[in-house]
């Protein structure tokens, strides 16, 4: 009996071992590609742009378009980098940095992941030095760095997003006009659309009203309709209104707002932020500085996700608080320092 | 012990409301409600509410709020009640609420949130039932027991009736939406049902507390205590019996803990303990955790009274437990503060128990010592608990040295160096609560017990010396045994501790260096900030040791630490003071580059900054009259630099007076816009410095005219007062206004009263005045002009000398005419007003003298002498052209006193300018004398019986020396005079050559002269001399 067990257990654990092994060679033999939407796909990487990535299946080879790829995991890449893209797929910055820096270099023996890693690292330094951690031109350097040797790779529209997004946070609207620029040249929709609406934000930063308005206006003119071209058409007609604000046309601009609240999802965090801090400047201009006040504090006690928005909102609370609440200025103040060192309006105040 | 009942009641409606109902962001409306609990939670209450007034106007708020607004405003003030600085602003709001909810619960009965209003409502008059209660507490309030008990119970009555109502109105609700009759998908309404039955039950259990408090009310061995007590118990017995579901473990818990009151009250020890265990037995987070701890307090009071049998080990075990558990954060809870109270009590109680039974003295120590760690501990944070805690440590005494303390621990690891300091540095910090007994004690008891108790304090000074010692040292072996892996937070506070200690031991080199380092570590936490206190108390420290010399390096490190400050807390007092020190040290060494950059430090726009600045600017005025006064003394023009320096005052004040509002009016504001309105008056803006002077409330002329104003020092009063006359003279003097003499008497009459008996001040505020009219006179190019400025001047000093009899003002007045119009005598345009001015001085001055001969002590005031009076008159007599009377009034003087040498220099000068160089008869007298007296010697000696006294009697004293040698440059002249005054031939020439003869002699005998300029005008009247004598004009070299 003992025996019997005994052979019956060896037997198992066999037959467990060699299903283990054999899951490992499938693993290493295969690269996996997440699309943004539906199952992952296991192949093998072929061919690769900045438009799109051809993976060969089972034999057969498949298109997919760079912008509906989420992530790549690439054979027998090191646990920690798919970890660190895991991270960075639900934005947890702080965590993916932690990752990638436990990639052992020496581990990641193929081509590809081995650009993708100078890519993952260049964003994750680039989102932390928007949320104020790092120095923002080191993240600059190294993302642009990995552009400049990959300009086929499908995280070219990406980085050109990003670098743009860093410039526009620290206040290089210049900069930021030249990579959205970039990215308005992608062939798809969303990210022409998303270009369009921060080329019109670095506009308007810029004191260009005319060409921020065309911006937007080709943002708002976009063929397509689905739920994120919605959203970017949103967002551009705030940068419309805060257009009208720069014309001094306060009560126009406002009553839009209103409307616009009235209208908008308040669960799109960021897009309430841009509508609370269009309010606010309306307000601010038309020398109404309690509703200013009270507009920017929706966007700090409410709409704090997008970094930029929210810094604004602290920068000219502050402002206002000088004024109205000086004992409130620290506190604020404080905050804005330790949240969003690297920003231009922390640079600013 | 329920101590925080109004607290706990707030705490009680939060928490079940919260156990009740949840919020999600609305779609497609201004998100009023989160936004409004947001702003709650953070503290903005006033911002809260002015959204809600700005929102409602301009229909911004969704719809569901609108009908809301007032509740919502009225519960918003609620909640800002703790932030309320004083219970007067407290118990104000709370009145102003309770009318103000009772309004909204009985005006509109169909509301859908009138329920909610009724909780608040009966709250309300729950905590002003309580806040009538301890009234009782005080022993003054005694004799108004009845009073009180009536209307504490009147409030609770109310509650009560509240809560039943409240009740009745949400059953009739409740029933309407029962079961079916709200679809189960209509969300909303399902939310609002479930609101309503969380409303009623909690309008249930407050009613039962409402109950309880009533009976409380009573005395305790009244029927309707022990009445009100059984319906209390019922009531809330009723709700756990009912309390059954998921959704309703708050109300059952909640219910419980006041069950267990009431039926410990009743006496009920067992059923009270039941009621309480499983209260105290929940491990939840949140409000459940509050109940736990105030269910464990009241089970260890229990447990440990009497009629709980006892039972110390029990009570002390269960409240230990708790303790144990408690957060950082939770250390100054009053409830939690509380339970330690009660654990401590138990502890002491224990105590007692053990010292009656033999062997148990170890036992017993341990539990007082135990217990004076948690009276330590509780005693330094405020709140109810304080004064309990204070009188057992009072009770406990001073503890023992423990030998094995004195010795300083072997520690291995940083964590254990870094504890055992901590204990130390803590326990040396108690003692101040031990001194505090210890002198209370010392108060209180007989001479015989003195000596003890000082020992006592002795030792407790010696004990927390030690332990600071210690601390220092076992802090450093901390630093050193510093490992990555040991915790970050605790090596910035083991520095912070080091740079404490090292102010406490006075090395504040170390103190300055260690603190900045930490106040840099941590940029933008508490600690930083206090460590950035610590750096600017040493740098202070070390500045008032040096010589200035030796101040430059600690200066800059000062520096980069205000502008780390700045950059990190620019608001923070700390901050502020940084920059003052540095302003301070930049104004006494008189770098006012340096000072204004300092200025530009601090926050724009504040207070604080606002009147540094403006202080600053008072300073530069206050330097620049004291350099314009020693450039004028030194006879100079004012330099480019004082002007400069003036331009500075100037824009500082002036920012300083366009911030200036009703409720930053102080007594500094006022005297630096009283400079400004100064500097404008002496650099001819008078417009602005009247704008400035007369502007309504804040304007130092309305300051000072305010009842109960800020100007309290005279000398501020005055300097108003005076600017306020300045520019009534200049205004007439210009034809803008007239000089009403009403007008002047009055301010006359207010500056001496407001100099308040203090003649020397009033006199030099006048003095003031008067240079000020000279200057600005000296400054009008215009003769015109300046026959006009003079004119006013000479209506308001003659009107000043109508009104008062005052010595001072009168001897200032009399004097500033004649000194005017002795400046403006030569000029033509002025002539006139000159001798108006001298008439006005010697009317002055003869009321003066009039008043002397009245009153023997008229001129002490202003240590004056009549014959000081009957000079300045005489002179004005002459200013006038009226020799002969100035002549009469000098011969009075002499008469009474003849070596008065400056009455006989002038009388000589008399007869010289009344000769008008032509009387021969008169010039004689100048030289010889007049008015012989008894003994037949002149009275008027004349300059030539000056010179011979002067010559046997001034030695070598320099004044007397001056004055022999102007009698005899005099002498010489006058027999010139006397020549020209002649018709030509021997006469004539006799008289020259022994004017000549005169100046020779002089010569020959001194030859200096006395000095380079009396020299230059021996040479020049020689030279004349000598050219009327057909002589070659050699001056005095040739004689």
């Amino acid at each position: 009996m003992c025996f019997l067990i005994n052979k019956s257990f060896d037997r198992f654990f066999l037959f467990a071992l060699c299903a283990i092994f054999a899951n490992s060679l499938m693993a290493q033999e295969a690269d996996k590609l997440y699309p943004s939407n539906g199952a992952a796909v296991t192949g093998k990487i072929t061919e690769m742009t900045r438009n799109n990535v051809v993976m060969e299946v089972r034999g057969v080879k498949e298109n997919f378009q760079a912008i509906d790829i989420q992530r790549i995991v690439y054979e027998a890449e090191p646990a920690a980098f798919t970890k660190a893209k895991e991270a960075v797929g639900t934005e947890q910055w702080d965590e993916a940095m932690d990752s990638l820096k436990k990639v052992d270099l020496k581990s990641v023996l193929r081509e590809e992941p081995k650009k993708e890693l100078e890519f993952y690292v260049g964003l994750v330094q680039t989102k932390l030095a928007m949320n104020g951690q790092g120095d923002p031109a080191a993240a600059e350097a190294r993302l642009l760095n990995f552009v400049k040797g990959n300009t086929n790779s499908f995280h070219f529209f990406d980085s050109a997003d990003a670098l743009g997004s860093l410039a526009a946070s620290t206040g290089g609207h210049d900069q930021a006009v030249k990579y959205f620029s970039v990215l308005a040249t992608s062939p798809f929709p969303a990210q022409k659309l998303k270009a369009q609406y921060s080329l019109g934000n670095s506009n308007l930063a810029l004191g260009k009203t005319a060409d921020a308005r065309t911006s937007y206006g080709d943002a708002l003119a976009g063929a397509t309709d689905d739920a994120t071209s919605k959203r970017y058409k949103k967002l551009a007609s705030i940068g419309m209104i805060r257009c009208e604000t720069a014309e001094k046309k306060y009560d126009a601009a406002i009553e839009k707002l209103r409307k616009l609240v009235s209208e908008s999802d308040a669960t799109d965090n960021e897009l309430f932020a841009q509508l609370y801090n269009a309010l606010g400047e309306a307000h601010l201009r038309a020398g109404q500085e309690e509703e200013a006040v009270l507009a920017y504090l929706h966007t700090d006690l409410l709409f704090t996700s997008d970094p930029d928005s929210h810094a604004e909102a602290l920068y000219h609370l502050i402002q206002l608080f000088t004024k109205l609440d000086p004992p409130r200025v620290a506190e604020t103040k404080a905050r804005l320092q330790s949240l969003y060192a690297n920003s231009a309006w922390t640079k600013k105040g | 012990m329920r101590c925080q009942i109004h607290r706990f009641i707030g705490i009680c409606l939060v928490g079940m409301v919260a156990i009740g109902s949840g919020s999600a962001m609305l779609l497609g409306a201004e998100p009023g409600k989160e936004f409004l609990e947001r702003l709650r939670e953070e503290g903005m209450f006033d911002l809260a509410t002015r959204y809600l007034e700005i929102y409602d106007k301009k229909g911004w708020l969704p719809n569901s709020m609108k009908p809301d607004v007032k509740l919502e405003r009225l519960m918003i003030i609620q909640d800002s009640l703790a932030a309320a600085r004083t219970t007067k602003e407290r118990d104000s709001r709370l009145s102003s609420l309770e009318a103000g909810f009772k309004d909204f619960y009985d005006s509109d009965k169909k509301h859908p949130r009138r329920s909610e209003a009724g909780l608040r409502l009966g709250n309300l008059s729950l905590d002003r039932g309580q806040r009538e209660l301890k009234k009782l507490n005080d022993p003054a309030e005694k004799k108004n027991e009845k009073t009180i008990r009536e209307a504490a119970q009147a409030a609770f009555k109310q509650a009560e009736a509240v809560f039943k109502s409240s009740q009745d109105d949400l059953a009739a609700i409740i029933k309407e939406m029962s079961g079916a009759k709200v679809a189960a998908n209509d969300a909303e309404k399902v939310a609002q049902r479930k609101q309503y039955q969380g409303e009623y039950r909690q309008a249930q259990i407050l009613q039962g507390l409402s109950l309880k408090m009533l009976a409380t009310s009573y005395p305790i061995d009244s029927a309707q205590y022990k009445d009100g007590l059984k319906k209390a118990d019922e009531q809330l017995a009723a709700v756990i019996s009912k309390a059954t579901t998921a959704t309703e473990v708050g109300a059952k818990t909640l219910s419980r803990l006041y069950r267990g009151d009431v039926q410990a009250l009743m006496g009920q020890v067992e059923q009270a303990l039941e009621s309480y265990t499983p209260v105290a037995d929940i491990d939840q987070d949140g409000i459940f955790r509050l109940w736990r701890v105030q269910a464990t307090s009241a089970m260890v009071r229990l447990l440990g009274s009497e009629k709980g049998g006892n039972k110390f080990d029990v009570a002390i075990k269960r409240g230990s437990e708790l303790i144990k558990q408690m957060a950082k954060n939770e250390q100054a809870n009053p409830e939690w503060l509380d339970l330690q109270l009660a654990v401590a009590q138990a502890r002491l109680s224990q105590s007692k128990e053990l010292e009656k039974k033999k062997g148990n003295d170890t036992a017993s120590k341990a539990e007082r010592r135990e217990a004076r760690e948690l009276l330590q501990s509780i005693a330094r944070r405020p709140g109810d608990h304080q004064e309990a805690a204070k009188k057992l440590l009072a009770e406990l005494g001073i503890e023992a040295v423990d030998p094995a303390a004195t010795k300083i621990p072997t520690v291995k690891t940083f964590t254990e160096a870094y504890t055992e300091a901590k204990t130390r540095l803590e326990r040396s910090e108690s003692t101040q609560l031990s001194r505090e007994i210890l002198r209370n004690r010392l108060k209180e008891v007989s001479e015989n017990e003195k000596p003890a108790i000082e020992a006592e304090l002795k030792s407790v000074d010696a004990n927390a010396n030690r332990d600071r010692d210690q601390s220092m040292v076992l802090l450093q072996r901390a630093l050193k045994l510093y490992r990555a892996a040991d915790s970050r937070e605790d090596l910035l506070s083991a520095r912070f501790y080091v740079a404490y200690l090292f102010i406490k031991q006075d090395k504040f080199w170390e103190a300055a260096a260690t603190s900045d380092f930490v106040a840099r570590s941590a940029p933008g936490t508490d600690t930083s900030l206090k460590a950035c206190g610590f750096a600017l108390f040493s740098y202070r420290k070390i500045m008032d040791s040096l010589p200035a010399d030796r101040q430059a390096n600690l200066f800059n490190s000062l520096e980069g630490l205000a502008k780390y400050m700045i950059a990190t807390w620019p608001e923070a007092e700390e901050t502020q003071q940084a920059t003052l020190t540095l302003l301070q040290n930049a104004l006494k060494n008189q770098r006012w580059d340096d000072a204004e950059r300092f200025l530009t430090f601090m926050p724009k726009a504040t207070g604080q900054s606002n009147a540094t600045r403006r202080d600053l600017g008072y300073v530069l005025w206050i330097q620049y009259l004291i350099s314009q006064d020693a450039e004028r003394k030194a006879g100079k023009e004012p330099a480019i630099g004082d002007i400069t320096l003036r331009d500075r005052a100037e824009r500082l004040l002036a920012e300083g007076w366009e911030s200036l509002d009703v409720s930053s009016l102080d007594q500094r504001a006022v005297e630096a816009a009283a400079a400004l309105a100064a500097l404008y008056l002496r650099t001819d803006r008078r417009e602005k410095a009247e704008a400035i002077l007369k502007k309504e409330k804040i304007g130092p002329i309305a300051a000072i005219d305010a009842k109960d104003g800020p100007v309290k020092a005279p000398a501020v009063r005055l300097e108003v007062l005076r600017l306020n006359l300045q520019l009534k003279v200049m205004a007439a003097s210009t034809g803008a206004a007239t000089l009403d003499a009403k007008e002047v008497e009055k301010l006359v009459k207010s500056m001496q009263a407001s100099a308040a008996g203090n003649d020397k001040l009033l006199t030099n505020t006048l003095l003031t005045l008067a240079k000020d009219l000279r200057e600005q006179l000296e400054q009008v190019q215009d003769p015109a002009d300046q026959a006009k400025l003079a004119s006013g001047i000479q209506v308001l000093l003659t009107q000043l000398s109508e009104v008062s009899n005052n010595a001072g003002i009168l001897d200032w007045a009399g004097t500033t005419m004649w000194q005017l119009a002795s400046g403006l005598e030569s000029k033509k345009a002025s002539a006139p007003i000159a001798k108006q001015l001298y008439a006005g001085a010697v009317h002055v001055f003869e009321k003066m003298l009039v008043a002397s001969e009245k009153d023997k002590a008229y001129l002490d005031a202003i240590q004056r002498k009549p014959e000081d009076v009957l000079l300045k008159q005489a002179l004005s007599l002459r200013g006038q052209a009226e020799y002969a009377k100035a002549h009469e009034v000098l011969l009075k003087i002499l008469k009474a006193n003849g070596t008065h040498l400056t009455a006989q220099i002038e009388a000589a000068k008399n007869f010289q300018e009344w000769s008008a160089n032509k009387d021969i008869d008169l010039l004689k007298k100048s030289i010889f004398g007049s008015d012989p007296n008894a003994q037949n010697k002149n009275t008027v000696w004349g300059w030539g019986q000056m010179s011979k006294m002067l010559s046997s009697q001034m030695g070598s004293r320099e004044e007397l020396k001056t004055i022999f040698f102007e009698a005899r440059l005099q002498l010489a002249t006058v027999r010139r005079l006397m020549a020209l005054a002649s018709p030509a031939g021997a006469d004539r020439e006799k008289l020259l050559q022994q004017s000549l003869g005169d100046i020779r002699q002089t010569y020959k005998v001194y030859p200096d002269l006395g000095g380079k300029e009396s020299n230059q005008k021996f040479d020049k009247l020689a030279k004349d001399v000598q050219k009327d004598l057909n002589l070659p004009t050699t001056g005095l070299e040739g004689l």
